[in-house]
């Protein structure tokens, strides 16, 4: 069955109907149809140039090309070839061309600024190219790019989102030039390899691979680095007058520019002074004052990225931050470790990569981070602070950096860590529900407890919503705009109290879940149904990722109404593996049914090659909600 | 500025912030820095706090205004000014996060301005300089109305809840005007998305400009404001007049299910004109409703719209006439049945401009006038008289308020005889003779010949006429695992406008068009291997639709979708019926109970509207496209060794002067029969009707959520 329902229950349905805050999506689907065409050959060559550069930076001293030569095939009429390269300030698209035969084609061009998600303003850009295909004979396409500083040059994908009969890599290094190609996700006996010298000294490194299937960007995807293999081109020296001259060789050479580029931020600690002073003063401890600075920078700056250029690299001042109110996570790390230093405590900025990059500080390349937060160090210890997750209290860290590598800075030297990994546990969520009968209609009081990312989801959810809002739209996540379901009575905890677990007690009244025929009932008594028809979509290709870990339990205590008896109880489920667990337990007592239920996603991902055992525990787990408890009159 | 007769046929509906959008696309700079104080200095924009009813809402508007300026520089400039200034006050995450990211209109001679008041009234001007061009992903709040421009954005530094945000946008230009110009009207209903302490529109307008504005619905009225002496000795040419209209304590605007804002809410309408005074006549091929220059003219004579639109519709073209004429003297010359021939002109003519007229993707289309005349002056040759009549849609309002001439739409009434007629509308490629567009139903048409003048009213269809009819047949699998439904489904009236783009595919019925109206003359020819080409394609899309159309209406995941046809496509008055067939698996309905089988019967009836408690009540009248009624013929298989139990509860009746909801059911041998009929008699209710409203509704939803048990015998 092909879903495309969401899948961790409609869990902030209500809330986010009002706040608009659709990034929290659950959904399985996500595949497109397959292109009409295919490319028979696809052959990408590296190739690096040297230039006359009289700039101090040996980046400039040369550039690298990149072209591409696709032979592209179709078997149907008017189809039109349509692709996409990204450039930005350091990089140039030099040449676009289409061919039939000897048949020049028109080539539809377009450049535009790209805005990716969250990001305000970047000096990214997109050149789309389309001409049309023939069923004829095949297209010939040609496109040249040249990166001005080797630093951004992306890793290399043997997969496109077209398929592709034989790809073949080229990257042809000169004498004067080291160069490491890393491979990733190479797997035995499927990429061929060779090298080979040409003329003038130049070694080719080849790699070969055949019969690639079209990839196309799935939603709730762990990251195409995981799963796919390439290669990333290190350029780690250049020979200038004979002299061997460092470029990016190792991660000392990578934190070398960091810091470089940490140095200019010229941070005007006078600006916050009194700021500090104002948020740190009601506190004696510590632990207190740290807590309350990290709190203020998660609430009072807002997240605002500018990636124009080195302004992708560099952060803002912590002034400039402070004053705006505004900034990425650059700026809001930067602010944060400068406030915490004036207030005495040693906080360090901090790069890392989240969970969606594969790579770790080993491989010394722009790509291996995409993100800062600041970490303070007291004694021994390493505290991890990001202040771009609003309402992450203290001593928690969001899902997609657990488990990441980070570079602290420490002056002219660094130190690599690991931020840690916490469980799904630290995810929960309980839900305790009473169930009393009245007629058909089922009466019931809710407790609901959330912890760790389920509860920050519900914070940002709530706090997003506009004030006048906030009250229905609490009632209509927890009825999940079920008619059937009157909520009532809506008492909430710890809105206000990033700190302690979330509470949301409620009383509801619950229509059609009942039914009576002659002397029995049949009743319904899980009507939340999670995960119910959350199979994975046929045609995805990759692992499925949730926003995170968790684990959400419900207990729910049914009486059973004076005069009657249980006369069958649907079977319990125990499914544990380990990437999820379903576990369905039915128990019956002299007056009551408890059911308990608990399902956990243990590490957040469900791996392709989990997908058969996934989709037959839902199945199991949709039989045991449509399946009902019967009463019989005594 | 482009020229404004781009918009005659065009109604601004639209609110304030995003009025001032019929600019240029040229990419140039707004200038930045804008003196707010220059824009508007009424004492509104001072204020700071807010009343205290309001202290709870995400964001007030403390005061907005919209003035415009048209003032003629000499004999041969015109200027024309059009400024906005708001102030809004942010009082949670959601108003800062709303407007921290700020976009405005990108074009030349603009000008924008922004300042930030802290809650202690230190006031904070906001550097534009980072502002960034943009042309993609505009929020909607900042969208200007119309065609597509060029924006900048800005993130506003150290906006904090409390803060109130203050800004203004002015376009002007000063140019050498048209012998006639006519700008954009304006409807406008005066609740925003946040409540507002005050609004103000103004006009300056010199003796060389008419104004139409009117209020209706308890909208203040616009008064005029006497020059002060300094103003009277400005160097202007003319006489200057000025206008100011001011709306206070407006509550935020409430969705409500079946609404016509312009109906119920306070609502103003204005448009401006600007006439040579040598060139009237030369803008008599344009109809416009004037009043005296410089002087608000606030009623339009009904006799005023019929001589305008009488002398425009006698200028409209009629390059279709021609091509018509032919054909029928080639193929009907014999033809003197007048109700026949006004049926054969119909059809060839919707099909030289919606088939023969349209590239793939692209269906032409023409306006109203065309159609009308045209029609008038084909058929006069077969002493059909033709009368076109002008009428307002429902969701604009009725003929007495029409202020401008895009309220209208028109149609045509052809005498076939003394008591005999047709009534005809424009047309697309579905049409068929004698539709009636929804929107003009029970609306009052005005006959443009002053001396024929009968106040023809639009009929009203009944709910009998606009029918979906769906037969269900349902069927189990051995293992009791799956549902098998195989449905026929029909639609008449209007019920077949949502349908049929999604149902009918050109490329199923263009040869048969073509061959059925053979086109007498060269005219750009309808490519139809184009429509062929994409069949494929679109009928993948078709099938695609279909199967989530059925899956949402059901509100069910479907296991399989197994067939599809396409029985009847209703596109001929003679066989009106759009009719499909199909048939897919379910698993989602079925329950077991110990040995026993639940199936959720109610849900083949499809979704039904849900009044949950924060609706009961209602605050406007009750506004509908238009009367309609549903049929659904349940028939379910009750498997070998199982009895049917809980089906008594399947018949309900509930009916009144609002509605109808009724059920029957019965079983006859192997099968349950429902027989479920629901019906809204009327295409209006007034708000007292709701809770009537409510009874048929809630008991359809309640048929909706029954549910019958097969017993193991």
């Amino acid at each position: 069955m092909k879903i495309k329902s969401l899948l961790k229950c409609a869990f902030l349905l209500g809330i986010l109907m009002y706040a608009n805050l659709f990034q929290t999506t659950f959904a399985l689907s996500s595949m497109e149809d397959e292109e009409p065409y295919h490319a028979s050959l696809s052959t990408e060559v590296f190739t690096f140039e040297r230039n006359k550069s009289k700039s101090s930076d040996f980046a400039h001293f040369f550039s690298v090309q990149q072209k591409v030569k696709e032979s592209l095939i179709t078997e149907e009429e008017k189809v039109v070839f349509a692709n996409a390269l990204f450039f930005d300030n350091e990089s140039e698209v030099l040449k676009v061309t289409a061919k039939m035969g000897r048949i020049k084609l028109p080539v539809t061009k377009t450049a535009n600024s790209y805005q990716s998600d969250g990001i305000f303003h970047s000096d990214a850009k997109i050149y789309t190219y389309s001409f049309p295909l023939s069923m004829v004979d095949q297209t010939h396409c040609e496109t040249v790019q040249e990166y001005r500083d080797f630093k951004y040059l992306s890793p290399v994908y043997f997969h496109t989102f077209y398929a592709v009969e034989r790809k073949i890599i080229q990257v042809k290094v000169p004498e004067w030039l080291e160069v490491e190609i890393r491979e990733f996700n190479f797997e035995e006996g499927k990429v061929s390899k060779r090298t080979f010298e040409e003329k003038g000294g130049v070694v080719v490194h080849e790699f070969v691979m055949t019969d690639l299937e079209a990839r196309k960007r799935e939603t709730n995807g762990v990251g195409r680095s995981y799963e796919l293999p390439h290669i990333m081109i290190l350029c780690k020296a250049i020979e200038i007058g004979g002299v061997k001259q460092t470029l990016l060789a190792s991660t000392d050479d990578l934190y070398k520019w960091y810091r470089n580029l940490v140095k200019q931020v010229e941070n005007d600690p006078k600006i916050l002074e009194k700021t500090v002073e104002k948020v740190t003063a009601q506190y004696s401890e510590d632990q207190d004052k740290i807590e309350a600075l990290f709190y203020w920078v998660q609430d009072n700056i807002r997240y605002i990225a500018f990636e124009d250029g080195i302004a992708g690299f560099k952060p803002a001042t912590a002034q400039d931050v402070f004053n705006k109110r505004y900034g990425d996570c650059k700026g809001m790390s930067n602010l944060l470790k400068e406030m915490l230093t004036i207030a005495g405590y040693d906080a360090r900025l901090t790069w890392l990569g989240t969970r969606r990059i594969a790579y770790d500080y080993s491989v010394p390349s722009l790509c291996v981070d995409n993100h800062m937060i600041c970490t303070l160090i007291r004694e021994e210890e390493r505290i991890f602070l990001d202040p771009t997750e609003k309402y992450c209290p203290f001593g928690e860290f969001a899902h997609r950096i657990q488990g990441q590598q980070v570079m602290i800075e420490d002056e002219d030297t660094y130190e690599l860590a690991h931020i840690p990994e916490l469980d799904a546990e630290q995810n929960k969520t309980t839900k305790k529900i009473t169930l009393d009968l009245e007629g058909v209609m089922l009466k019931g009081q809710a407790t609901y407890e959330y912890f760790g990312e389920a509860k920050v989801e519900l914070h940002n959810a709530y706090h997003g919503t506009k004030s006048d809002k906030k009250e229905e739209a609490l009632k209509h996540y927890l009825s999940r705009g079920d008619k059937n379901r009157r909520v009532k009575n809506v008492e909430t905890k710890h809105f206000d109290d990033r700190k302690k677990p979330l509470f949301i007690q409620h009383d509801f009244e619950l229509d059609n879940e009942v039914m009576e025929v002659g002397e029995e009932l049949y009743v319904t008594i899980d009507y939340g149904k999670m995960f119910k028809n959350a199979e994975m979509e046929e045609a995805r290709k990759g692992d499925y990722a949730f926003g995170y870990r968790f684990v959400d339990t419900f207990d729910i205590h049914f009486n059973i109404p004076e005069g009657y008896s249980v006369s069958y109880l649907p079977e319990n489920l125990d499914i544990s593996n380990s990437d999820f667990d379903f576990h369905i337990q039915f128990t019956q007592h002299d007056d009551r049914i408890e059911y308990h239920k608990k399902i956990a996603v243990k590490s957040g991902v469900i791996p392709k090659s989990s997908f058969e055992d996934w989709d037959k525990a839902i199945k199991s787990l949709k039989s045991v909600y449509d399946d009902r408890i019967v009463l019989k009159k005594k | 500025m482009k020229s404004i007769f781009l918009f005659l046929f065009t109604i601004f509906i639209c609110n304030p912030d995003t009025l001032l959008a019929q600019k240029s696309k040229k990419k140039q700079q707004v200038k930045e820095g804008l003196n707010l104080s220059t824009v508007n200095r009424d004492e509104g924009f001072e204020v700071i706090e807010i009343p205290e009813k309001w202290k709870e809402e995400s964001a007030v508007i403390i005061c907005q205004s919209l003035t415009f300026k048209y003032i003629r520089k000499s004999v041969k400039k015109i200027s024309v000014e059009e400024s906005s200034r708001k102030r809004i006050k942010l009082q949670d995450k959601a108003a800062v996060e709303e407007f921290s990211k700020f976009y405005y209109i990108n074009v030349p001679n603009s000008s924008v301005g922004f300042k930030i008041v802290k809650p202690d009234g230190r006031e904070m001007d906001i550097d534009p300089s980072e502002s960034i061009e943009v042309e993609e992903d505009i929020p909607a709040i900042f969208q200007a109305y119309g065609q597509t421009l060029s924006y900048k954005k800005l993130a506003i530094p150290g906006l904090e809840i409390g803060d109130i945000i203050d800004y203004a946008y002015v376009h002007e230009e000063v140019r050498r005007p048209g012998p006639a110009e006519v700008f954009a009207p304006v409807i406008m209903n005066l609740h925003r998305k946040y409540p507002l302490v005050k609004q103000i529109v103004e006009f300056d307008i010199d003796g060389g400009f008419f104004l139409n504005f009117n209020s209706y619905k308890g909208a203040p009225e616009l008064v005029e404001i006497p020059l002060t002496a300094e103003q009277e000795l400005d160097d202007v040419y003319w006489d200057v007049f000025q206008y100011k209209f001011v709306d206070e304590m407006r509550e935020k605007e409430q969705d409500e299910k079946w609404h016509f804002p312009f109906r119920t809410l306070p609502t103003v309408k204005f448009q401006v004109y600007y006439l040579e005074y040598a060139s009237e006549m030369q803008a008599s091929n344009w109809i416009y409703y004037l009043g005296k220059q410089g002087i608000v003219h606030n009623k339009v004579d009904k006799v005023d719209i019929q001589a305008k639109t009488s002398t425009c519709y006698h200028n409209t073209e009629v390059i279709y006439v021609d091509w018509i004429q032919k054909y029928l003297k080639k193929y009907h010359e014999d033809e003197s049945d007048k109700r026949k021939l006004v049926e054969i002109v119909y059809y060839y003519f919707r099909h030289l401009v919606t088939i023969y007229g349209s590239t793939y993707n692209q269906e032409k289309t023409i306006s109203d006038l065309v159609f009308a005349r045209t029609m008038d002056v084909v058929l006069s040759d077969y002493d059909i008289e033709v009368e076109v009549n002008a009428c307002v849609p429902r969701n604009i309002g009725i003929l007495e308020e029409v202020l401008f001439p895009a309220e209208l739409s028109y149609f045509a009434i052809c005498q076939l005889d003394e008591k005999e007629y047709v009534l005809l509308t424009n047309f697309d490629k579905f049409t068929n003779m004698g539709d009636i567009p929804y929107y003009l139903e029970g609306q009052e048409g005005l006959e443009l010949s002053p001396a024929l003048a009968r106040g023809n009213r639009v009929p009203t269809t009944n709910f009998k006429e606009n029918q979906t009819h769906t037969t269900t047949a349902i069927e189990f699998n051995e293992n009791m695992n799956e549902i098998k439904v195989a449905r026929s489904l029909s639609f008449k009236g209007h019920n077949r406008n949502s349908e049929w783009t999604h149902l009918v595919i050109d490329s199923e019925y263009l040869e048969e068009d073509l061959e059925r109206h053979p086109v007498v003359i060269k005219y750009p020819t309808v490519k139809a291997p184009e429509f062929a080409e994409n069949q494929k394609e679109e009928l993948s899309q078709r099938l695609e639709y279909i199967e989530s159309n059925t899956s949402r209406e059901l509100g069910v995941e479907l296991t399989s979708y197994d067939s599809f046809e396409l029985e009847e496509d209703g596109r001929y008055h003679d066989n009106p019926i759009l009719k499909y067939n199909e048939s897919f698996t379910l698993t989602d309905l079925l329950q077991k109970a110990g040995g026993n089988y639940i199936v959720e019967i109610g849900r083949f009836i499809g979704k039904q509207v849900e009044i949950t408690d924060d609706i009961q009540e209602r605050l406007y009248d009750i506004y509908m496209s238009y009367a309609r009624s549903f049929v659904n013929e349940i028939e379910l298989t009750i498997p070998k060794g199982y009895i049917l139990e809980g089906w008594e509860a399947l018949n309900m009746e509930v009916k009144n002067n609002t509605g109808i909801f009724r059920s029957t059911a019965k079983i006859e041998e192997d099968k349950l029969i429902i027989d479920v009929r629901k019906a809204y008699r009327n295409n209006y209710e007034p708000k007292e009707n709701w809770s009537a409203m409510i009874d048929f509704l809630e008991a359809a939803y309640q048929f909706s959520q029954q549910k019958v048990v097969l017993k193991q015998q």
